[in-house]
Parts: structure tokens; sequence; C-alpha cells
């Protein structure tokens, strides 16, 4: 019995000093000196797609994107478990294709790696039910990355889809100063901007026709992404072109005669001085792949004649529908 | 151990017994001075021990996580302030000062540096507390990585 109780006065002798050392700890910790701070630097991701601009109605399968990760190893993207989806509007995310490439290099030759992968286009293409010839959206893209665990990053691609239905005017200038040609009225007009080289621009929608009307004038380089793409356009003192649908090279006819192309097309000459009531004007138009490669080209003379306002080809170009 | 106990108690009741008649003797209470010192404590509580500012991208800011401090001793401090080291992940690292802290509640941030700065312009009232911000500002092209940083407090009355 007096051992029983030695051995518990040995324990508590012992067990004492330890709680005290303990909360003395634990007050310590509480009390002033060092936090401990994290951070997590998650990987950022950036990507393209193409074909932009989008042309719908194209027989194309694919969309192809390249995604990559400034920091972070490209190729430890999980692939299986890429969506893309829309930004504006909600659609069901899809993943990529059975046959996507999946391949790592330095597509864009900006010294990081990228991850090239495909979409299902006819899919991406039912998307856009409701677009009137030209809008811009945000494609989304989503996955997760090997090694960097409960993430998601998400990515987006700034995409412009063309949906071509008519032949356009442009025109650059005010809208009230335009006035009816060919009995359009202009003020009830479908108007779309558009920046062609640093000055914006108006589009007006008139119709399965070529009108063209009186502006300002236009100095410079002049780009557009329309269904044809015009390039090095210079006026001389009109500031005015029409892009023009065709039907031939890589294109396709839709049901209302309008005919969308992949490419681009170049405006060799196009300028009227002003004064004249009547102008020739030589027109060349040039078809181009992504590739830049030429593949339709045509070549004709539009009359011009000055009618009030504004001036209205008399004559189509041959290659129109 | 028991005639230990038992010897202790003897001798206790001992110097009572001893005591008692010379207590009851005594016929007037002399009147004794007693003082006191208490002494100068400077303490500092930090509420919690670790700041986590989750999972920022690149080129963005985290969120804030905020520290209280409370002067726990019985004075006021008179030298406050903070420091810390560089956020460190093994090889990739990450400046000190991208860290930073908003001591006033204005939305003026200033960077942590490894000397230390002022917190609260120095000082903190006795019994009074106050809280820091601190938030990480993570440069573009800083690698991904869970990077951890030491905060330290210094203070002094």
């Amino acid at each position: 019995m007096e051992e029983k109780n030695n051995r518990k006065f040995r324990v508590a002798f012992l067990l004492l000093p330890a709680l005290l050392l303990f909360f003395a700890s634990i007050s310590y910790a509480l009390n002033g000196g060092e936090i401990n701070a994290n951070v997590r630097v998650v990987p950022s991701a950036a990507t393209e797609c193409f074909p932009n601009p989008f042309i719908s109605g194209l027989r194309e399968k694919a969309l192809t994107c390249y995604i990559e990760l400034s920091n972070f190893d490209t190729s430890k993207i999980k692939v299986k478990t890429l969506r893309l989806s829309l930004v504006e509007i909600p659609v069901t995310p899809i993943p990529v294709l059975p046959n996507s490439p999946n391949r790592i290099g330095d597509f864009d030759k900006n010294g990081v790696k990228d991850l090239k992968v495909t979409f299902d286009r006819p899919t991406i293409e039912k998307w856009f039910p409701n677009l009137f010839f030209v809008n811009y959206y945000n494609l989304k893209l989503q996955g997760e990355i090997d090694g960097v665990p409960d993430y998601i990053f998400t990515t987006t691609a700034r995409l412009k889809v063309i949906k071509p239905t008519y032949a356009f005017v442009y025109f650059y200038g005010k809208k009230e100063n335009v006035k009816t040609i060919q009995g359009v009225d202009l003020s009830k007009a479908n108007i779309f901007s558009a920046t062609i080289g640093k000055r914006d621009m108006q589009l007006i929608e008139l119709g399965n026709s070529i009108s063209l009307t009186r502006g300002e004038d236009i100095v410079g380089e002049v780009s557009g992404s329309l269904p044809v793409e015009i390039l090095r356009n210079r006026y001389i003192s009109l500031g005015f072109t029409a892009s023009v649908s065709y039907k031939e090279g890589h294109c396709e006819v839709n049901p209302d005669l309008s005919v969308v192309c992949e490419g681009t097309g170049r405006f060799s000459k196009m300028g009227i001085p002003v004064g004249r009531s009547q102008e020739d004007v030589d027109v060349r138009l040039e078809i181009k792949n992504e590739r830049a490669n030429l593949i339709a080209k045509h070549e004709g003379t539009v009359v011009f004649e000055l009618t009030g306002l504004s001036y209205v080809a008399k004559t189509k170009l041959p290659f129109l529908s | 151990m028991r005639k230990i106990i038992a010897a202790l108690t003897a001798v206790i009741y001992g110097v009572m017994l001893t005591a008692t008649p010379i207590l009851a003797a005594t016929t007037t209470i002399p009147q004794i001075q007693a003082s006191v010192t208490v002494e100068k404590v400077c303490d500092l509580n930090i509420n919690k021990g670790t700041l986590n500012f989750g999972s920022p991208l690149p080129g963005t800011t985290s969120n804030s996580d905020t520290v209280t401090l409370t002067n726990n001793g019985n004075t006021a401090i008179t030298s406050l302030k903070v420091s810390g080291n560089d956020w460190s992940a093994g090889v990739p690292t990450m400046p000190v000062g991208q860290t930073e802290y908003d001591d006033n509640d204005d939305s003026v941030f200033t960077k942590l540096t490894l000397g230390g700065t002022n917190v609260f312009g120095g000082t903190l009232a006795d019994n009074a507390y106050d809280n820091v911000d601190f938030h990480v500002v993570i440069p573009t092209d800083q690698a991904a990585a869970t990077y951890s940083q030491a905060i330290t407090f210094t203070f002094g009355c």
C-alpha cells in the first residue's frame, strides 16, 4: 500500500511540471511573435481557338484550340477533363474530339508550350442559332491539371462568329448623313460597328445588292473580317467599299444565295474622285486560305454612278451571286 | 512518506501552539507599512497563428486575411513593427514585398519588408486592439506553387 502511494506521489510530481510546461507553451504561441502565411499560386491558362473568325455554315469538322499554361507545365493538363462551352450563352460543355491531336508544342512561337486539341465543330455551330450576321462570343475552356489538386482552371478565347446572309455595304460617316439608297431607308437599316484600321466604321445591311454611299475620306490600310476581308484598300477621295459574297474556291452557297468563304479577299483598286458622275472601277478579288495560299481569283469592272448623294453600282461583279 | 507527512504536521502544530500564547498576550496591534510594486508587463496578443491567402492567379491580388493585435499587457506598447521573409516554395520564391498590409482600414496598403515597418504608427495603447489586413500581390510570371512566409511582429514598451 505504501509503495502504491509512493508511486502516485511520483506520478503527481512528474505530471505537474509537464502540465505547467504545456500551458506555458500554449500561452507563448498565442502571444506576439511570428505567424505563418500561406498562398497557393495556381496555374494561369490562356487559349486561342481557330478558325477565327468562325464562319457559320462551313463543313469543317473541328474547332482547334491551343491552350498554354504560362507558369506551369502545359503537358500536365488532363486532356480528358477539358470542357468547352460559352460564356454568353448557357450550353452543354463538350469534351475534346476522340481524334483530338493532343499535341504539345510551341505553336504560337512565344516560348510557352501549347496543348493542341480539337472540338466538334457541328456542335459548336448549334450554339449560335439566333445570330444575325456577326457577333463576338467568348469560348470558355475548363480543365484539371495533374499535380494541382482541387483546382479547375478556366480560360476564355474571344471568337468572332459570322453568319453571312447578305451582301453588305461599308460606309464611313454618320448615319444621319446618309440618305435613302435604292429605296432602302437607311434610318431603319441594321447597323453594325466595326473597327477597320484605327478608325471605327459602320456597316449597313442593304440586302443582296451593292450600293455605295458618299462618306468621309479614308486614307490608309483598311482591313475587315467579314465574309470577305478587304485588305490594303486605299481610298482616293471617297470612303466606301463593299463587301461581296462569292461562290468559288473554299466557299459554300447558302439558300438565300449568299456565299460563305473561308479566307481573305482583296480589292486591289477602289476609289472614285469627287465630282464625277460615273466611274469605272477595276476590281480584283483574291481569296486566300488561312495559310495565305491563293485559292480563287476574280477580276472585273464595276460602273458606279452618282445618284444624288450616293454612288450606285450599275454593274454587278461577275462573281456575285 | 507517511512518516514525513506526520513529521511535517507535528512541526506545523508545534509552531501554532507556540505562537498562540504570544498572540493572546498581545494587547495592541502595531501598524506596519506594506508596499508592493506591480511590474510593467509588455505583452501583445495575435489572434491567429496562420494567414491563408487562398489560390490566386498570377497577376491578381489574393483575398485579404485579417489579424487582430491586442495589447495584453498593462502598459502602452510604444514600438510595434511587422516584418517578413521572402515567400518560398522550395526553388521558386517570391519577394517579401508582394505581401502588403493595411493597418488603418483605409485600403492603403504598405509593402512588407525584411527589416520591418511600423504598425498603427508604432504604438498601441494599454488594453487597445486593432486589425491589420494582409494580402498578396501575385506577379504575372509567378510560378504555380504553394508558398509560405513567416510574418513577425516585434514590439516593446
